[in-house]
């Protein structure tokens, strides 16, 4: 009984006239999620080679953010300071040493001028 | 790379090299489990649950060959959802792929003939059903096989015989899809 006399034969052909269906991408996903919660933190390969290059970039990019913003502060302070400005309009509110008014009484009162 | 180095490259958290061995078994032990049960929703959950049991390390190279152990590993969940629901027989819910024959009355024929093939293959009994599937739908060698269901060759052989005489009984004289009587 060799396997080659079993299979030809006309039973081995009316049978394969049953075909099963293809595998769905949800097993699959399944499958990759059972074996990632596994191996927790154990990304794929590529990421493990592009890592050291992604965390450098950030650093490089926080660098240049940190030296950055003294000179922006600086823009804002000088549009403060500058009267002359006619089209930036800066909001503050100065609460410091801030006492309430015993009678409820509500004075507004611009930046400079006296009180 | 073998499926041994596979294997053990998987277990050491390398997703390419478990990636790898699934795409590779995937296609066929889902075939089988789907063939033993009937159903695409339990043939899933058993080769979900084959491949948690590789990477949590159940496979010894020094049994034998991966392709046995996934193998071996289906069969024996199979079984045991038999055991649990008590009954032996597939659910008879097998989904109809479509054919790719053209004219209607081919297709019609082609129907009718899946389904007896189905309803014959699912009435075996279990062990002779999972003998026959692994032989005549994964051409799985007889001592592959064997060394899957635990039994001697001669065993193998002897429930595959007596699976294909049943079938030749039940399925009485085919009709292949070209509508030639065989």
């Amino acid at each position: 009984m060799s396997d080659d006399m079993e299979r030809d034969d006309a039973l081995q052909e009316t049978l394969r006239t049953w075909r099963a269906p293809a595998v769905s991408n949800a097993l699959d996903e399944r499958v990759m999620a059972s074996y990632r919660r596994t191996f927790p933190g154990r990304g794929p390969r590529r990421w493990k080679f592009w890592a050291p290059a992604v965390l450098a970039t950030s650093a490089i990019a926080l660098l240049l953010l940190s030296t950055a913003r003294p000179s922006r502060s600086l823009e804002l302070d000088s549009t403060l300071d500058g009267a002359n400005s006619s089209t930036s309009y800066v909001t503050r509110v100065n609460a410091s040493g801030f006492v309430a008014v015993p009678d409820g009484k509500i004075v507004v009162t611009k930046v400079g001028e006296p009180q | 790379m073998t499926d041994e180095n596979l294997v053990q490259a998987a277990c050491k958290g390398n997703e390419a090299a478990f990636r790898c061995l699934y795409e590779s078994y995937r296609d066929p032990l889902f075939r089988f489990a789907y063939r033993l049960t009937g159903s695409v929703e339990l043939a899933e959950d058993i080769v979900h649950d084959c491949f948690v049991s590789l990477i949590r390390g159940g496979f010894a190279a020094e049994r034998g060959p991966l392709r046995g152990y996934l193998f071996a590993t289906v069969r024996n969940l199979a079984r045991k959802h038999f055991r649990d629901t008590g009954r032996e027989e597939t659910t008879g819910s097998f989904e109809m792929t479509p054919a790719d024959e053209t004219g209607p009355l081919t297709a019609l024929i082609a129907r009718e003939t899946t389904l007896s093939v189905q309803a014959a293959v699912a009435a075996l009994p279990f062990l002779q059903r999972e003998v026959l599937v692994m032989f005549a739908y994964e051409q799985l060698p007889l001592s592959v096989i064997a060394a899957v269901v635990d039994a001697d060759l001669a065993a193998v052989k002897s429930r595959l015989h007596r699976a294909r005489e049943r079938l030749k009984r039940t399925l009485g004289a085919p009709v292949s899809p070209g509508g030639t009587s065989i």
